[in-house]
């Protein structure tokens, strides 16, 4: 049985280096967003196997799930709008070999990549045993935070700076989304013509209940087992990419008040709550004692909407209504706003005089 | 006797699951290959699901089991119908066979 069991994390551990290596390689972009999903699952396969369901659980969920999604949702774009992608569609592939100055690139990353690992090897094997030890450290110290799960425990407690720190980038990257990203057109389109999918919008009338139950539980129990924040709100977000998509909800909107309070609400709890307890606690973001489970759930519970609402918006963030100017309103937006018909390489064929 | 209904039931999965990857990779066309991974899929998910709830666990992590085997089911038969309406949109031709035409 020992045996069997030994084949399995063998082979785990071989495809994962295969799959990372063929993504890197690959030339098909479709191909490497693809095996960067399998890298994630088979990843969180093995993160199973060393005992940590919590980073499974998430790597499941954000590493190959929302990352995923968001790789294929740039995939897109760029099989529509990049580089020589007029007629490629779906089979768009970029190419990595061609350019002046690429393989000097190549090599130089490559040597930076080596560098880095082995500085990172070295460091690895040079950490002393008592460091190795730190699991230890967190048990027997665990009781202070109010919770179970020695993993919530960390994130939330001993190094809630850390977690606190990763709020802020989810909130500056969904402010870099507002001011670059021009909405996700699959979802700008006509309520009405995503309406006609019965079949999608039964799937999300069964699936959405249960997954936000899961939600709720997978915040609940992320203080005594695997679970917490992030993993409830990847589900949450994958419930409102449901929910647009079959256009059951309206597409989240970047200008939506209600948005914006949502998605900040959670970075601005726990300021508040890390500067609003030091008159009791004096330093920044320590809990009174007696008060970690209550503060640490709660905390949890807001987050989740709000990192729900940020991921959310990553993927589907449809701009508010530019204001339009009136005399372009007629205008064909995809044309010249003077209305001549240009070559692709900018020659003019065609003036509006000469229709006349 | 439970064990050896089990351990029957794993196997099968695992062959349906076998099956649906060898039609992935080796059927004509996109709409073959989709009917060979939602098909082998679900069916190799129910039995693998069928034969673990015949081990010896709780009464509690049995419907759960059969909770993620049936959100699976949904999932993957919505996923396919997707799909396949996408292709059929873009003008994807069917394969119909040597005899038939498209390809």
């Amino acid at each position: 049985m020992s045996t069997l069991v030994w084949a399995l994390d063998v082979s785990v551990a071989v495809l994962l280096v295969a799959l990372v290596a063929r993504a890197m390689l690959t030339r098909d972009l479709l191909e490497a967003v693809v095996l960067f999903i399998a890298v994630g699952l088979t990843l969180s396969l093995a993160w199973v196997r060393l005992g940590a369901p919590d980073v499974a659980l998430a790597e499941a969920a954000l590493g190959a799930g929302v990352t995923g999604a968001l790789f294929l949702n740039a995939f897109q774009r760029l099989a529509r709008t990049g580089p020589g992608a007029s007629d490629a569609g779906p089979d768009y592939v970029i190419d990595r070999g061609s350019g002046s100055g690429c393989g000097v690139l190549r090599v130089a990353t490559v040597g930076a990549a080596g560098v880095l690992a082995v500085t990172l090897m070295t460091i690895l094997v040079g950490i002393p045993l008592r460091d190795a030890m730190l699991a230890q450290e967190v048990r027997t110290s665990l009781e202070q935070t109010g919770v179970s799960n020695p993993v919530t425990g960390v994130l939330l407690g001993f190094r809630a700076y850390d977690t606190l720190f990763e709020v802020c980038a989810l909130v500056v990257a969904m402010v870099a989304v507002w001011s670059l990203d021009r909405g996700n057109r699959n979802f700008a389109r006509d309520p009405k013509e995503l309406r006609e999918d019965p079949v999608l919008e039964t799937l999300t009338r069964l699936v959405a209940p249960v997954a936000g139950v899961l939600a709720v539980y997978l915040v609940w129990s992320g203080s005594s087992g695997p679970g917490g924040a992030f993993q409830a709100a990847a589900l949450l977000a994958g419930v409102g990419v449901l929910l647009t998509a079959s256009g059951l909800m309206r597409p989240i909107t970047s200008g939506a008040p209600a948005v914006r309070v949502l998605g900040t609400m959670g970075l601005a709890l726990f300021v508040c709550v890390g500067v609003g307890l030091m008159p009791w606690t004096g330093s920044f973001l320590a809990y009174p004692e007696g008060w970690g489970y209550a503060i640490t759930l709660v905390l949890e519970g807001v987050l989740t909407l709000s990192i729900a609402v940020i991921l959310l918006e990553l993927f589907i963030d449809v701009p508010a209504a530019p204001e339009v100017d009136p005399r372009l309103a007629t205008v064909d937006p995809t044309g010249d706003p003077l209305g001549r018909t240009l070559t692709l390489d900018g020659a003019l064929i065609r003036s509006p005089e000469e229709d006349e | 006797m439970t064990a050896v209904l089990s351990v029957l039931l794993l196997t099968a999965g695992a062959f349906f699951f076998f099956a649906g990857t060898v039609g992935l990779l080796r059927f004509p066309d996109f709409y073959c290959r989709l009917h060979a991974l939602t098909k082998a899929d679900n069916l190799g998910m129910g039995m693998l699901v069928a034969g673990l709830i015949l081990q010896p666990m709780a009464w509690a992590t049995r419907l759960q089991l059969v909770l993620t085997w049936f959100l699976v089911l949904v999932a993957a038969a919505t996923v396919c119908h997707l799909l396949a309406r996408s292709a059929l949109r873009q003008g994807l031709e069917p394969w119909l066979g040597d005899s038939g035409e498209g390809r």
